[in-house]
């Protein structure tokens, strides 16, 4: 945790820990409320799609450019034999952060929306199939997760704002066609190992391929 | 000015033919090789006197920063060994880097790091990183203005208040060597002079168990503080030695523009004038200037370097051909 933390400027902390998960949510919520009458579970998809956005766009404080060919710039985690070990800390618990965010937030989205639905709705009357609706929650969870790692691997080849906010966007466009999948409600779960399963997949590229990045900067390759 | 005449024998202590012998070393190298496109790195045998600071000299390009990334393990594609403090296994490994502290040019932190950051990293990476020395240091140095914010961004910083924080992270560690790529390079003359203050003052607290090895291109600013020296050249070291033995290798000689012509093919370098020519000389050579009205001096270490690269650079050849 400490490795992933020396690399977090308070601003960052303060951005990604306390302003982001607070942005989405309210925003959800406010969509949730003004725009959609109170149905239940708009705050949620709101929250779901802009998700990966703010993470990749954030992660070039963090993270940005460190698959660059250029990423001799760690010299001096280099000149210490704990570097390396550290790094690898700090990328997987930044994975683990991202994994937990996905999930507070849309959990939170999820319970508020719940709270807030309106009168005659199905979640305002309480009829609800509870194993569905975690079903739901973790396919939004994962896809969110899924697609933000997969954004920030493929802007961490860049160093640049752009690049990031490029990649952002066209991370909503997959959450939004993420989410035509919720139609398959009926196979959520199938969808959510599928989910877990890449996750995890993309999780472990992105680890490996910055720390192979960073580790080849000792040679010329 | 002083004539020397057939009969005129100079003699002059010194090491003419082979670099000093070292008693202690810091780190000692052996057929280190490195290639790039078009260069080559190749350093048959290197010595490092322990409790001395080394200069590291040569132009752009001879292989200064390479020959450094090598010696603190942060380039391991080359071919040779390197041996570090008194341990008997070449190779480098965590326990020795924890005891060199290494500067490099360009971006050494990540440049959104912030000088608080740099303290808390240095701290996991190093465990003999003193905190309080670190802010000490920042604070003495006067990293980013007056009154030290350690909320401002690296690439927030100058250059120069760049390589005082570098600086800075390395003397706040326990260690017996420092390897300082260009340290002079971004600073300002005060701030030099520093500079050669603090590589003293770690010397000193070292007892002769610490060292310092820098490369520079601020000969001059740089000398007072240089103990030993070496002149790399096309990957090659072309001298090495003690500051003072190569201050009697070599001799600083002017003469009449007379005898410039003469002078020419005996000297090292030569700069000439209407008025007289200067120029290095090998003691050894100075009875080959017989019968030439010539005043002899001792030159300074950047006058010594300057010939010795330009006896070894094409540009210097040319130059001298000119």
């Amino acid at each position: 945790m400490k490795s992933y933390l020396v690399f977090t400027s308070a601003w960052y902390r303060l951005a990604v820990f306390l302003l982001m998960p607070t942005a989405l949510i309210g925003l959800g919520l406010w969509v949730e409320r003004m725009l959609w009458g109170g149905r239940g579970a708009t705050g949620v998809i709101v929250a779901a799609v802009l998700l990966p956005i703010a993470e990749i766009v954030s992660d070039n404080w963090l993270f940005g450019g460190i698959q660059t060919k250029d990423s001799m710039r760690l010299e001096y985690l280099k000149t210490s034999g704990r570097g390396m070990e550290i790094l690898r800390s700090a990328l997987w618990v930044d994975l683990a952060r991202k994994l937990l965010s996905a999930l507070g937030i849309m959990a939170l989205c999820r319970l508020a929306g719940t709270w807030m639905a309106a009168e005659g709705t199905d979640y305002g009357s309480g009829i609800m199939d509870w194993g569905l609706e975690a079903g739901i929650l973790l396919y939004f969870t994962l896809l969110s997760y899924f697609v933000s790692t997969l954004g920030t691997f493929l802007s961490r080849f860049g160093d640049m704002l752009w690049m990031n906010l490029l990649v952002g966007y066209g991370a909503v466009f997959v959450m939004l066609f993420g989410l035509t999948l919720l139609n398959l409600a009926d196979i959520i779960f199938m969808i959510d190992i599928i989910c877990a399963v890449f996750g995890i997949l993309i999780s472990a590229v992105t680890v490996r391929t910055a720390m192979k990045r960073v580790e080849r900067s000792y040679y010329d390759k | 000015m002083t004539r020397i005449d057939e009969k005129t024998t100079i003699t002059k202590q010194g090491n003419e033919s082979q670099p000093t012998r070292i008693q202690d070393t810091a780190l000692q190298a052996r057929d280190l090789r490195k290639r790039y496109k078009g260069f080559e790195l190749s350093v048959p045998r290197l010595a490092l006197p322990k409790g001395f600071a080394t200069a590291l000299i040569g132009e752009n390009g001879a292989g200064k920063t390479t020959l450094l990334n090598i010696l603190t393990g942060i380039r391991l594609d080359f071919k040779g060994e390197v041996t570090y403090f008194d341990r008997q296994e070449p190779g480098i490994c965590g326990e020795i880097q924890e005891q060199i502290g290494y500067t490099g040019p360009g971006a050494y932190f990540l440049p959104q790091w912030t000088i608080r950051q740099v303290e808390e990293i240095s701290g996991l990476l190093f465990h003999g990183f003193h905190q309080d020395r670190y802010r000490a240091i920042c604070e003495e140095l006067g990293i980013g203005g007056s009154g030290l914010d350690v909320a401002k961004e690296v690439k927030s910083l100058s250059d120069g208040n760049r390589m005082k924080l570098m600086l800075a992270a390395v003397l706040a560690r326990d260690t017996q060597l420092l390897i300082l790529d260009e340290p002079a390079s971004p600073l300002d003359p005060l701030m030099r002079d520093r500079l050669c203050d603090m590589i003293r003052d770690y010397l000193e607290q070292g007892g002769g168990e610490k060292s310092v090895l820098f490369s520079t291109h601020n000969i001059a600013d740089m000398e007072n503080v240089t103990d030993y020296c070496l002149i790399l050249e096309h990957g090659n070291i072309v001298e090495e030695g003690f500051v003072e033995d190569l201050k009697e290798k070599y001799v600083l000689v002017k003469g009449e523009a007379a005898d410039g012509e003469r002078a020419r093919e005996i000297l090292f370098s030569m700069n000439r004038s209407a008025y007289g020519f200067e120029g290095i000389c090998l003691a050894g050579n100075l009875d080959r200037l017989a019968g030439m009205d010539v005043s002899l001096e001792t030159p300074t270490l950047s006058q010594i370097s300057v010939a010795v690269m330009k006896a070894n650079t094409s540009l210097g050849k040319l130059q001298k051909r000119a």
